[in-house]
């Protein structure tokens, strides 16, 4: 009887967890959705794009991404992304990190002082110094161009705190044996330090790098020439039908944006996530 | 040692200077031309309060702050309730393929949010799009979703759960992972059921969890622009016009930089106090902690 | 060592540049000029500026070079370059938004170019095209084109309908009639499967109906569209559009105009502007339509815009940009720009007029033209008429045009969507739109 009963219960308890599984696993396909209906809505005809209710798609029609490829300079706009997502990794990696083992391992005069203030500016929210940068990067004559889109981006108060953070878990007496050894501060930093702290660089790197990629508001404000675009202004123009007033096409180009981003996560999804719980980064 | 020291200097003053380029200058700057009329055409002139003083009457301000609140009413505790019951299920012992699924969910967070709003827009529209193409074939009355008042603002706040869910799904996660094993344990051994092990122990100890979220959630309510830029234009009826939208546009499109400015300033007093909670908070848990 | 240089010489080089850069260093005198033209327009637009336009000019003028520009979200656009010091040197300007522009100084004064030895003859253009340009006894640009408001039809669903096609003596009945005759909703579920009548709810489809009603925008200084024919006007709109269920933002994105579900078959009439002709040829090469005059009510009347060449005021070349303003808009330009892309008729007579008017070729592969003269006679040949009529206004333009819009379109919106009384929603909508007039008028004495 007892037996029964809990084979009962136990039956019960498998439905209810497959079902939660079922739930959960169909939201996370429910996730894909757009990006389905993007690709699907990208090898339509116009007429099919149109066509109410929506059809199932019979004729891809591949050569749509071809002609989307040529109603705007997309290999441009890849560049750009490329440029100033990777200058801007590179260059606040190298700032941030060198900034940090300062803070972390030298105990300098007005030290302290300095920290303090280096996270005051973290509660200062972008929308409040966008309209200064904007005037500061004409006054630069740095506006619609390459120095303009990267060069504010370069050092970040968080990057500095993040990296200290980690930085200040490493013995001095690493720090130590490699001066015995005759090294002086900057091989430190580099043969020492970096290698200790891979990992949170790696870290922020991901996330850097995904945040001048996906940057809209500053580009939005730097660009004005067709050729200075990054890709989330392109959508942008695309969305305001300034290429092509095609759906299918829209929706191509729109392909040629997010797919790429896609590719890279999946194949290093482990380490976005793993560097999310890690860190707690990015809003 | 003192050599040494002056190391410590040359190491952190690129990065610094950068920052007082780029942050502290321009903040400050950013004060000092709320209290001016400038439009970067004409010269420059000092109105004293005048711009606050705008701000006070102008009935955009509270309209568009509403909006931007009303923004964190719809996706917030949808985002925090739909995150936490994920993240419940993928933390369970016998959930198979947590990697992928959590993986799945995380997925939106990495794509460009102005390229999947400009996808979102064109799964909404109200002929054409898939959304009401599945309501009108299950017979449900289909809506208008960026064209109707007053389904525009929770058709942008679920692209924004649809964004976030991944990140609410995992700092939950990592919040579930902290919490030692044996206080479940516990509370098995001494024959708590599911749902009162939840309430008594689980929650309370996601506290801090969900406050970090809360707050993350409110100031990034005050981040909402590129969906809104692309999905709807701040429409219609001003539905959608949020704060941060509407500073924009008072800035690069009317160019009042310093009416502009008087706003950013209005935001920034509200993010410190929302900081200073946040803080606050973070100290408390501290101390019970310790 | 070397790493504490290059700090010191970096921050020298920011403040350097702050202090002693506040402009774009000025390219050497001799040599090849470089000038900047920014345009917006549909995507196919470009064509004829840099296949066609650019290269003739270049070709006449060895020492200028022009750099093109095609924008989105054109005016704020350009008002933020111009702000951030690098406005294009010859600017496409709409006309109201050129009036506004002219009033915050961004125009360079034009007089002395037009008038002068190598100047333009003003009485080729159409007269009330100078009208807005002129600003304290200044002209501030040159017109290019005119556009109209006109009906757009489906010759196959009148003809499936047994109904004729609308014409020049259509009154407001005649089109109450045939959108009635012409929404077909079969299962009378709200959702038409075909619409008599589609158009964007705006100021911009409003104004013509309070023309034709015998309204007007303005009175002096203030804005008096709340007048009786002004909410006669809104109350029969309100007939054409709420008779079924459309939902229609005015603020919609996307390229998702009423001119898609125009070009896709199901929708029997649709009114814009004329520029949308070779766009709907092109969208939809197989569907048989038609132009025609708006529907009089007390009388005919249609709305304009126009499209006029400015210089910036900043510019370091007034003369190479005067040389290219006097280049696109002679009429060699301007039956180019009607024969190539269409969109709007050109703002001189001597084109107008002119044999290659009917002569519409578009541009291989990118801009159909118009085949036959049966085709110029449905499609074209209610321009002319409109415009030797004088059946078209743009009495509504001015400098606040973009508020006045904005008020004007809540209005709307209000009565459309929310069933607001016209009469009290046109009433708040010209008392808030006056209020900013005078807001705005006080920031431009200060």
């Amino acid at each position: 009887m007892d037996v029964l009963r809990s084979e009962a219960e136990h039956l019960a308890v498998k439905l209810a967890r497959l079902l939660v599984w079922a739930v959960v696993v169909i939201g996370a396909l429910g996730m894909l959705v757009p990006f389905i209906w993007m690709v699907l809505t990208s090898l339509r005809t116009d007429a099919e794009a149109f066509a109410v209710p929506p059809k199932i798609l019979t004729h891809p029609q591949w050569h749509n991404w071809v002609d989307a490829w040529g109603i705007a300079p997309f290999g441009r706009f890849f560049f750009n992304s490329s440029v100033v997502a990777i200058s801007v990794t590179i260059g606040s990696l190298t700032l941030n990190s060198l900034a940090a083992f300062g803070f972390a391992k030298y105990n300098f005069k007005g030290r302290n002082i300095l920290f303090l203030g280096l996270l005051g500016t973290l509660m200062i929210p972008f929308q409040v110094t966008m309209i200064p940068s904007f005037l500061l990067l004409k006054q630069l004559a740095w506006l619609d161009s390459y120095p303009g889109l990267i060069v504010p981006g370069l050092a970040s108060a968080f990057g500095i705190f993040f990296l200290r953070q980690t930085m200040i878990t490493v013995p001095d007496e690493y720090m130590d044996a490699a001066r015995l050894d005759g090294a002086s501060e900057y091989v430190i930093y580099r043969k020492v330090m970096l290698p200790l702290v891979k990992p949170a660089i790696a870290t922020l790197a991901v996330f850097t790098f995904l945040g001048a990629w996906n940057d809209f508001l500053g580009p939005l404000i730097v660009v004005k020439s067709d050729e200075m675009r990054t890709l989330p202004l392109a959508i942008s123009a695309l969305s305001a039908g300034h290429y092509v007033m095609s759906w299918p096409l829209l929706m191509a180009g729109a392909s040629f944006v997010v797919i790429p981003v896609l590719i890279v996560y999946m194949v290093a999804q482990r380490y976005f996530v793993e560097g999310i719980a890690l860190g707690g980064i990015k809003g | 040692m003192n050599r040494r020291a002056s190391y410590g200097w040359e190491f952190i003053a690129p990065a610094l200077l950068l920052i007082a380029t780029f942050v502290v200058i321009p903040c400050v700057w950013g004060i000092c031309m709320s209290f001016a009329h400038y439009d970067a055409i004409a010269p420059a002139r000092f109105v004293g309060a005048d711009n606050f003083k705008r701000l006070v009457a102008d009935p955009m301000v509270p309209l568009t702050l509403k909006r931007t609140a009303l923004y964190v009413v719809y996706s917030l505790p949808t985002g925090i309730v739909a995150g936490l019951l994920v993240a419940l299920a993928l933390n369970a012992k016998w959930f198979r393929g947590r990697d992928v699924v959590r993986g799945l969910y995380f997925l939106p967070n990495v794509t460009s949010l102005a390229a999947v709003a400009f996808v979102w827009q064109w799964l909404m529209n109200p002929e054409f799009g898939i959304l009401n193409g599945v309501l009108h074939k299950v017979g449900l009355p289909t809506m208008g979703w960026l064209s109707d008042p007053n389904m525009a603002m929770p058709s942008v706040a679920l692209v924004g759960v649809w964004q976030g869910l991944g990140f609410t799904i995992l700092i939950y996660l990592s919040g579930l992972r902290s919490i030692p094993e044996e206080v479940h344990e516990a509370a098995r051994i001494d024959g708590a059921g599911a749902w009162p092990t939840f309430r008594h122990i689980t929650w309370p100890l996601l506290t801090p969890t969900t406050m970090f979220l809360t707050i993350m959630g409110i100031i990034g309510g005050f981040q909402v622009f590129q969906s809104v830029f692309i999905m709807s234009g701040g429409g219609p009826l001003d539905a959608t016009r949020v704060y941060l939208f509407y500073i924009f546009q008072t800035a690069f499109q009317n160019l009042e930089f310093g009416y502009a400015s008087a706003m950013a300033v209005l935001l920034f007093a509200i993010v410190m106090a929302l900081t200073a909670v946040q803080w606050m908070f973070y100290g408390r848990r501290l101390s019970t902690w310790q | 060592m070397t790493f504490r240089i290059l700090t010191l010489a970096a921050l020298l080089f920011l403040v350097g540049r702050i202090l002693f850069v506040a402009s774009p260093i000025p390219l050497a005198k001799k040599g090849t000029v470089w000038i900047e033209l920014s345009v917006w327009g549909m995507p196919f637009e470009n064509a004829l500026y840099t296949d066609v336009y650019i290269p003739e000019f270049e070709r006449q003028n060895p020492g200028i070079k022009v750099r093109f520009h095609h924008f989105e979200d054109y005016g704020n656009r350009v008002l933020l370059s111009h702000a951030g010091g690098i406005a294009p040197d010859v600017m496409r300007e709409g006309y109201a938004s050129g009036e506004t522009w002219t009033r915050r100084g961004l125009n360079l004064p034009l007089n002395k170019f037009i008038d002068g030895s190598d100047g333009i003859d003003r009485k080729d253009f159409i007269p009330v095209l100078w009208d807005g340009l002129k600003y304290q006894g200044e002209t501030y640009g040159v017109p290019q084109d005119i556009n109209i408001m006109g009906l757009y039809y489906n010759k196959d669903l009148f003809d499936k309908a047994g109904l004729g096609y609308p014409n020049a003596n259509w009154t407001w009945k005649d089109l109450k009639n045939a959108v009635d005759k012409l929404t077909i909703d079969k299962d009378r579920d709200g959702h038409p499967e075909q619409k008599g009548l589609e158009m964007a709810w705006n100021a911009g489809t409003y104004e013509p109906f309070l023309y034709q009603a015998g309204g007007k925008m303005w009175d002096g200084d203030k804005v008096v569209f709340d007048s009786a024919e002004g909410v006669e006007a809104l109350k029969y709109y309100r007939t054409l559009m709420t008779s079924y269920n459309l939902v229609r933002s005015t603020e919609n994105r996307g390229g998702l105009g009423p001119d898609k579900f125009f070009q896709n078959g199901n929708v029997a009439m649709y009114i814009d502007g004329s520029w949308e002709t070779p766009s709907i040829c092109k969208g939809a090469p197989n569907l048989r339509f038609g132009v025609s005059v708006l529907p009089r009510g007390l009388k005919p009347m249609s709305v304009s815009g126009s499209c006029v060449w400015g210089i910036d005021r900043d510019t370091k070349h007034p003369e190479e940009s005067w040389k290219l303003v006097k280049f696109l808009s002679s009429t060699w330009a301007l039956k180019k720009y009607w024969q190539t892309l269409w969109v709007a008729p050109p703002a001189r007579w001597s084109a107008l007029r002119s044999p290659e008017f009917r002569d519409v070729t578009g541009i291989p592969g990118q801009v159909p033209g118009v085949t036959t003269p049966e085709e110029f006679e449905a499609k074209c040949a209610w321009i002319p008429l409109v415009l030797e009529n004088g059946w078209t206004t743009l009495e509504y333009a001015s400098p606040y045009s973009d508020r006045v819009g904005a008020r004007l379109n809540k209005g709307i919106d209000e009565v459309l969507l929310q069933h607001r009384d016209p009469a009290a929603a046109l009433k708040d909508a010209a008392k808030d739109a006056n209020a900013d007039i005078a807001e705005s008028k006080r920031g431009d004495s200060k």
